[in-house]
């Protein structure tokens, strides 16, 4: 991987030397006119817990809450005095001072689709949404993805291990929406975790690379382009445009033929421990290769960080409504807390936590009071989130929930505000303004940057 | 990229960040970096540095990052690096520095945030080598007649192993969602192909000339399929 980076002013002046010919052409100069000069992130990694994590048992225990509110479990202390995680989140409880946990964002959206929407795209649905329309506001994922280099090479962004689904119908939230379909995520498989029946039939159109392409007698590219262009001609169908058939194409053919994002995908090029430090399963080696995906150059990366692969599909998602404690026990704190402190140790041990973030959104938080089913219910009332890397200041916590954790107790915020602090960090001003198909201009971003940084 | 390309950096002045990560380039090299005073963010990760090439770097008195992973440096380089005033991160992971070569560096340096990163060879030290997935099921092979392979359905992540049993080789082809056929590779005479594919899949398998021999289809588990 090679590029460098002049002072600003004097990139301009010496941009006559490195037009081309008196330099290497593998040196790529960076001077982005429209991302910040002072930025620290260059690569953003959304850790997306699908369902609603809960805020008591996680980020924000309530240990002297009433007992039906508390929850089963005990909070311990973290690197850092004064905060506390709970008990099952001992290994992330070591990384706090890499993290700022913001414990009192809030929304009004009580649904999975809609809370889900509201955290990913920062705006509220209005009126029925579809996954895949055009007229849904663009995923994070998406917006950051507009404002990278889009002819470096690799896709400028790409979602794992598949999309979410509420019984049975793809959400709306994920894609590009209005900035069109150039900007959607690559949707990408990991190639890991135990394969079991059931959660996931639905595949989405996603690009399961096949690892043994260059066993084939395929000879030349245009062979192979062939290939793809009939494989997702069958596929797509004949109603899309064109121009997302081709971007879908120049994407999958670069990334079939010896990109940098290739060997990232093969995950049996990585060492077998580092592999075992995330865990062997879908949500740990997801998280794994977030990591290797930044490190070949793709921009912005969204995981979602599920246990799927160890309990059917009763472990795909975090919507404990019912046997709530035992479950966040046995699988999904356990696969959160491994994958999430190894992503962080392997970022800071690479050199690579400085320029790049990782922010952590959910649907919601969970009711405070448990229900007869022993589980806890929506709750966009209050609920936690965090960011670490890309210049975030760690070991910090920003804003609280009431004493039950129902509401927000001090520093009130909202998605929006987490996302304009992630454009802050990518250096993004949160207040452009872009043009949808039709002309109309949005401002991209409606919250305010919180002082994370 | 090697040494050689380095050549050509001191003409280029003003640079303030400089990513070297995974190139060829050597200890030597390094000596063309000498002439970049304005430099703050140095990557080194995973290139052949030495102790003796970061000599050359001592006068680079802005560096503020420096990123060594992956290299084979040693105590002897870091003693180098004790100018450097202004330097804030360095990263040594998998380098053969050790205990007494970093607690010397932070004594001449002591606002330097040092990483080490983890000792490998503690990791797993409880998890036992997850073996590979043994094949569960046997699959029926379907000889080409008057059925033809159904389309693959989207499923679950799994494992085939095709066992070519026949004299000669054969063409492996995966049948597309569309009905389409994607060729995957040849299998040799008594060879075997282990397969990642995914449950509800069909693969074709012909001669050399394509005809169509017969064809699987992929269950739930880890399989073997025998083409006789």
């Amino acid at each position: 991987m090679l590029s460098l980076q002049h002072s600003r002013r004097d990139f301009l002046r010496s941009s006559v030397g490195l037009s081309g010919l008196t330099l290497p052409t593998f040196f790529k100069a960076q001077a982005k006119s429209s991302l910040s000069a002072n930025r620290k992130a260059k690569s953003c990694i959304i850790i997306y817990t699908w369902g609603g994590m809960s805020h008591y048992e996680s980020f924000d225990p309530k240990p002297d809450a009433p007992a039906e509110f508390r929850g089963e479990f005990k909070p311990i202390s973290t690197a850092t005095p004064g905060i506390q995680f709970c008990e099952h989140l001992p290994l992330l409880a070591r990384h706090s001072e890499k993290l700022a946990i913001v414990r009192s964002v809030h929304h009004d959206q009580g649904g999975h689709q809609q809370g889900m929407y509201t955290t990913l795209t920062g705006h509220k649905p209005i009126g029925g949404i579809k996954a895949k329309s055009r007229d849904n506001w663009p995923s994070l994922t998406s917006m950051l993805s507009r404002f990278q280099d889009q002819t470096a090479g690799t896709p400028t962004a790409i979602r794992m291990p598949y999309s979410m689904y509420d019984n049975g119908t793809q959400m709306a939230g994920e894609g590009a929406g209005w900035l069109g379909s150039n900007y959607d995520p690559i949707l990408l498989r990991t190639p890991a975790g135990k394969p079991y029946g059931g959660v996931n039939r639905f595949t989405d159109r996603e690009l399961n690379l096949k690892l043994n392409v260059q066993e084939h007698r395929v000879s030349n590219r245009n062979s192979l382009l062939e290939q793809m262009d009939h494989d997702l001609g069958q596929r797509i169908g004949s109603d899309i445009a064109y121009d997302q058939l081709d971007h879908f194409r120049r994407m999958a053919a670069d990334m079939l033929i010896g990109s940098p994002v290739r060997d990232a995908y093969d995950l049996e090029q990585e060492d077998p421990r580092i592999r075992a430090m995330y865990g062997d399963h879908m949500g740990g080696q997801t998280l794994l290769l977030s990591r290797r995906l930044v490190e070949a150059g793709v921009p912005v990366v969204q995981a979602l960080c599920s246990a799927s692969d160890l309990a059917g599909g009763g472990g795909d998602n975090w919507d404990t409504h019912r046997g709530h404690f035992p479950k966040m026990k046995d699988r999904l704190l356990p696969v959160f807390d491994r994958s999430v402190s190894a992503l962080l140790t392997d970022l800071e041990m690479r050199g690579m936590l400085e320029e790049t973030l990782v922010v952590f959104l959910t649907d919601f938080g969970r009711t405070p009071k448990i229900n007869n089913n022993g589980g806890r219910d929506h709750h966009p009332g209050v609920y936690s989130l965090a960011l670490a890397g890309g210049g975030i200041r760690g070991g910090q916590v920003y804003g609280s929930s009431d004493s039950k954790g129902a509401e927000p107790g001090s520093y009130a915020c909202t998605p929006a505000d987490v996302h304009a602090t992630v454009y802050q960090a990518m250096g993004i001003d949160h207040r452009t303004e872009l043009y949808d198909q039709l002309d109309r201009p949005f401002q991209i971003c409606d919250g305010q940057p919180l002082p994370l940084l | 990229m090697t040494d050689d390309g380095l050549k050509l950096l001191p003409a280029l002045g003003q640079v303030v960040s400089l990513n070297l990560r995974d190139t060829r380039i050597t200890g030597a090299g390094l000596v063309n970096l000498k002439k970049l005073k304005g430099l703050r963010r140095l990557h080194l990760e995973r290139t052949r540095v030495d102790d003796a090439g970061l000599a050359n770097l001592s006068v680079l008195s802005e560096l503020e990052y420096l990123n060594l992973y992956g290299t084979g440096i040693g105590d002897e380089g870091l003693i180098h690096l004790e100018a450097l005033k202004n330097l804030k991160q360095i990263y040594l992971w998998q380098t053969k520095v050790t205990d007494a070569g970093a607690k010397r560096l932070l004594k001449a340096l002591p606002d330097l945030r040092l990483s080490r990163g983890v000792v490998l060879a503690e990791l797993m030290a409880t998890d036992k080598a997850k073996p590979k997935p043994e094949p569960e099921e046997v699959l029926k092979w379907i000889p080409a007649g008057d059925v033809k392979p159904p389309k693959s359905r989207p499923g679950s992540f799994i494992y085939v192993n095709f066992e070519n049993k026949r004299k000669q080789a054969v063409k492996l082809y995966w049948v597309e969602y569309g009905g389409g056929l994607k060729l995957y590779g040849e299998i040799e005479a008594g060879a075997t192909r282990r397969q990642t594919t995914y449950s509800d899949a069909s693969w074709l398998v012909t001669d050399l000339s394509d005809k169509h021999l017969g064809h699987f289809r992929t269950g739930l588990k880890e399989a073997i399929a025998i083409i006789p």
